[in-house]
Order: C-alpha cells, then sequence, then structure tokens
C-alpha cells in the first residue's frame, strides 16, 4: 500500500498547474493558478510577470500556500496537495538557473537564457520553499462527505520525490 | 441580481459549468494566507455556495473575515494558458431555511449531473437534511457573494515570450443572465 508521501508524489508529479494564494499589500487573500516545476530537494519554481498581483504580493509578504490537486475527478475520489510556505523571487544567478533547468526541462523545452529573468525583461523566477505539506482524506459527518487533511513527514515526502 | 458582462460571459460560464472544484483563499488574522479546494454550485446571480466543517481552518477565518478570493480552473490543463475565472468575494454562513434549501438542491443538482449521487430519490433526501447544517451539527453551509469577477487576458508578447494578466469582467446592476 501507498504511503501518503507517495500519494502526494503521484499528484505532484502529474499536474502541471498548481494555485498560490498570497495576500495582497492590504491584506486581502489572491489566488493565481501557475505552472510550476521543482527540484529534488522539493522547492518549486514558477516563472511570472514582476509586475502581477502576486508577484507584488509575495515581494510583500513571503507567505505562501499552495494546492496542487485535480480539479475534474468525483468528490472522494481524487487527493490534493496542500503546501505552506516562503517564495521569493530569485536574485541568485545559480538559484535562477537552477529553476530554469526544472521549469523547462519539466516540459522537454529548450530553456530559455538566464538574462531573459533579469534587469529590464519582464518575467522574474520564483522559488516557493514549502515548510508544511498536507494530503486530502474524506471525513463523514452525518453521511456528508468533508474533507480532512492529514500532514505529511516532509523528509519522508522528499525522499520519494528523489526516487524516480 | 448580479450578471456578468456578455462579453465574456460565455467563457466565464464555460469555466463554471466545467469544474467541480473551486479554491478559496483567505487571510487569517495574521495577514497570512490559507487555502482550500471545495466542491461548489451556483445560482443565476453567481452567488457560489459550498459545505464544511463549522471548525475547519477556512470557515473559522471567514467568521472573523469574510474576505476571499475564489479560483476556477482546470487544473489537468497541459497548455501554457489555463483559462481560469478568479473571484474576489465576501463569504458568509448560509442560516436561514430557504437559502439551505436553495444551495442544497443547487448540490443536488451538481451530484445528479456528475454521477456522485445517481437517483433523484436520494437527491431529495439529501435536500430533506437541511437541518444537518444548521444547530448543534459541526457541518455548515457558506455563500460567497462576488464583488470582482475577471478572467485570464489573452496573453501579451514581450520579445517573444508570454506576460499573464487578467481582465476584469464587469458586474452590472441589474441585468439578466
Amino acid at each position: 500500500m501507498k504511503t501518503n508521501e507517495y500519494l502526494a508524489k503521484e499528484i505532484i508529479e502529474s499536474m502541471l498547474y498548481m494555485n498560490i494564494s498570497t495576500i495582497t499589500p492590504k491584506g486581502r487573500p489572491w489566488n493565481t493558478p501557475l505552472i510550476f516545476a521543482y527540484d529534488k530537494h522539493f522547492n518549486l519554481y514558477w516563472l511570472s510577470w514582476k509586475k502581477n498581483q502576486h508577484s507584488i504580493n509575495v515581494k510583500n509578504n513571503p507567505h505562501v500556500f499552495a494546492t496542487i490537486y485535480d480539479s475534474t475527478v468525483p468528490t472522494d475520489t481524487g487527493f490534493g496537495v496542500y503546501l505552506e510556505g516562503t517564495a521569493h523571487e530569485i536574485k541568485n544567478l545559480k538559484e535562477t538557473l537552477q529553476g530554469l533547468k526544472c521549469i523547462y526541462g519539466r516540459r522537454n523545452r529548450i530553456r530559455r537564457p538566464l538574462k531573459e529573468f533579469m534587469n529590464k525583461f519582464p518575467r522574474r523566477m520564483y522559488k516557493f520553499t514549502p515548510k508544511r505539506v498536507w494530503i486530502n482524506g474524506y471525513g463523514d459527518v452525518d453521511s456528508n462527505y468533508v474533507d480532512v487533511r492529514v500532514e505529511l513527514d516532509m523528509e519522508e515526502l522528499k525522499q520519494a520525490i528523489k526516487e524516480k | 441580481m448580479i450578471a456578468l458582462s456578455l462579453d465574456n460571459l460565455h467563457t466565464v460560464q464555460k469555466i463554471l459549468d466545467e469544474n467541480l472544484y473551486m479554491t478559496i483563499s483567505v487571510s487569517n488574522s495574521n495577514g497570512n494566507p490559507w487555502i482550500a479546494n471545495l466542491f461548489y454550485v451556483y445560482d443565476k446571480n453567481y452567488t457560489f455556495y459550498w459545505y464544511s466543517p463549522k471548525n475547519s481552518r477556512h470557515s473559522h477565518i471567514i467568521r472573523t473575515n469574510p474576505d476571499v478570493a475564489l479560483a476556477i480552473f482546470d487544473s489537468t490543463a497541459t497548455g501554457d494558458d489555463v483559462d481560469a475565472v478568479y473571484i474576489q468575494a465576501n463569504a458568509y454562513e448560509v442560516s436561514s431555511k430557504s437559502e439551505l434549501l436553495k444551495g442544497l438542491t443547487l448540490y443536488g443538482k451538481k451530484l445528479l449531473g456528475t454521477h456522485f449521487i445517481r437517483s433523484y430519490k436520494a437527491i431529495e433526501m439529501f435536500i430533506k437534511r437541511y437541518q444537518d447544517f444548521k444547530g448543534g451539527s459541526p457541518l455548515r453551509m457558506y455563500k460567497a457573494v462576488p464583488k470582482k469577477v475577471w478572467k485570464l487576458a489573452p496573453s501579451k508578447a514581450y520579445h517573444e515570450k508570454f506576460v499573464d494578466s487578467r481582465i476584469e469582467v464587469p458586474l452590472h446592476k441589474p441585468l439578466m443572465v
């Protein structure tokens, strides 16, 4: 039987998009679906326009809550992964290169030059490091399905992610 | 009554109809985000309904801060631009019998349409048990009333690179859908 960490890995591997929740400088919640990739240490990366609201939000408040799930499966048949952590714009060349390898490598695409994510160019690379991760399960309250969250062991999840 | 601008209505409607879940973002008392994926239904005024345990974190947060952000999109998309609907809304607990029945009827229709519940009789039972969302029950029904709606704008290109942005789909009052 697969552990929750391996179930989470399967969802993370199978989905191209995640949804991130950030907070605007005025304190309002903000939701954004993004294409993501991740490295073997389970840092997640995305590329966004630096002027997008979520990029402004991350600059102001690095706390990010994300979810990776299948929005099309019937209730009680799918799993979702929830991730809480911090994100920041990458300014370091080595880290940018690492992120680009992950993003373009995940989709087998030719990597764009590093310079296109710096200076006058509009897009930036962002790195999200989860501190806590949950998977949803299903509970039953008076015959009504409800979601419950089960926290995962980060080290076991990272180990599962490393295994090909 | 609220209705969406007809220009983008078709796309918005398609996204709302084709997806089962929405992602709700809330802001806790420390000003940090919390997120939940929820099975949703909506009415002709684009008021969204869902039910959750009243003790779940997002339900707690909504009680003190009704400001929510919703996102609805096909998370299984494989292309570069997933079309999405984004909604800024205020969320409330539903307590009146009439609104509970309304929400549960919408739920029943969607559950039937997605074959999660297969018989009208089971739907009737589900709706009749509206007391499951009141009083001592651990469950509550919630609604989100939109203030602003956006969809993904056509991508702009900067040196052949995509730059995503949102386009607001204006809300009008009153209008018909």
